[in-house]
């Protein structure tokens, strides 16, 4: 079966992450595919690159990276994205700012990834805090 | 083709979050999706009329709506139980038809997904 | 059949009122405290209730883990997600 995930939840600051990863290691372990993470609202900052993870709390970014190693598309809501200021190369040289901060793994995509995802999969599950 | 529900529950210029709700339900009916909107708990503030976003320097959240129409979005449901615990009678409200909870149930049950339910 | 994940108290209050009586939830996150206050017959995700100190016997509540998540989740279509 084909899922998309939403996460609409920032860390250390909701469980979205995490209930997304359970889920999504959980399912690709029983041969279900996960077509698509979607990145919406605060939960864009899942893709900032610059977290530095506190000793002793789930390191989220290595869980994710683990994840786009395995071909899942991390995709990110980029209205969403570039106003928190997670940009990659190409928003950092149209907005002229000084680095660009999308994490390896993650892309920026538009709504219509999300909407294409929901109406391709056999299903759509969201994480909102 | 899908039909997906949007639910906004949220009140409008803090979060934002109905806006781009709004966004969203227009990119699934660009999509060909067959939309609905429902709006319950404080997101019903989102159809009182006579907003005026520009003084909070915010886009207006009616305006938007409106735009839904361009998109021949015209489910536009509101959450009859939500109207009544906060005072507010349908018609003081932008158009959408009143839903009781039964008919909320029926909804839900119908939809191949429910996008932000939960916001 | 539809499938209901609860995140919090106010979520499950939304979800009792819109669900159809035969659907089941999920209790996730901080909606595992309900456990302490509700007796309705529901699946709570192990994890999330152990880690907030949330024990239940009641004989209508039923653990799982994630694995069995994702079989609620394959059985039942729409998914929808609770946390006002």
């Amino acid at each position: 079966m084909n899922f998309v995930l939403a996460v609409h939840g920032a860390p250390h600051n909701s469980n979205s992450g995490e209930h997304a990863i359970g889920f999504a290691n959980a399912a690709i372990a029983q041969g279900h595919r996960i077509e698509r993470v979607f990145f919406y609202h605060d939960g864009v900052l899942h893709g900032l690159n610059s977290q530095v993870t506190p000793q002793g709390e789930n390191d989220l970014c290595k869980a994710w990276s683990e994840l786009a190693d395995q071909g899942i598309e991390l995709a990110v809501c980029i209205a969403s994205a570039i106003k928190r200021g997670v940009i990659n190369a190409e928003e950092q040289a149209r907005y002229e700012k000084t680095s660009h901060t999308l994490a390896p793994g993650f892309e920026l995509v538009g709504l219509g990834q999300l909407v294409a995802g929901i109406q391709y999969a056999d299903r759509y599950i969201e994480f909102p805090q | 083709m899908k039909k997906l529900l949007f639910v906004i529950s949220a009140p409008p210029y803090t979060s934002k979050r109905g806006t781009a709700q709004l966004e969203a339900a227009m990119v699934a009916a660009a999509f060909d999706a067959e939309v609905s909107l429902v709006f319950r708990g404080d997101g019903i503030w989102s159809l009182l009329p006579d907003q005026s976003a520009q003084q909070v320097g915010q886009r207006s959240f009616a305006k938007v709506l409106q735009a839904l129409g361009d998109y021949e979005v015209d489910q536009l449901y509101v959450c009859l139980d939500s109207l009544a615990s906060r005072g507010v009678e349908a018609a003081e409200l932008m158009q959408a038809e009143g839903l009781d909870l039964a008919a909320q149930q029926l909804l839900l049950a119908e939809q191949d997904a429910v996008i932000g339910a939960a916001l | 059949m539809t499938l209901h994940l609860v995140f919090n108290l106010q979520g499950l209050e939304s979800c009792l009122q819109r669900r159809q009586p035969a659907d089941p939830i999920v209790l996730m996150g901080d909606g595992t405290y309900a456990l302490s206050q509700s007796d309705i017959e529901c699946f709570v995700l192990r994890e999330d209730a152990a880690a907030r100190g949330i024990t239940s016997n009641g004989k209508n509540i039923h653990g799982i883990d994630y694995a069995e998540f994702v079989e609620l989740s394959t059985d039942h279509n729409p998914v929808v997600s609770w946390a006002d």
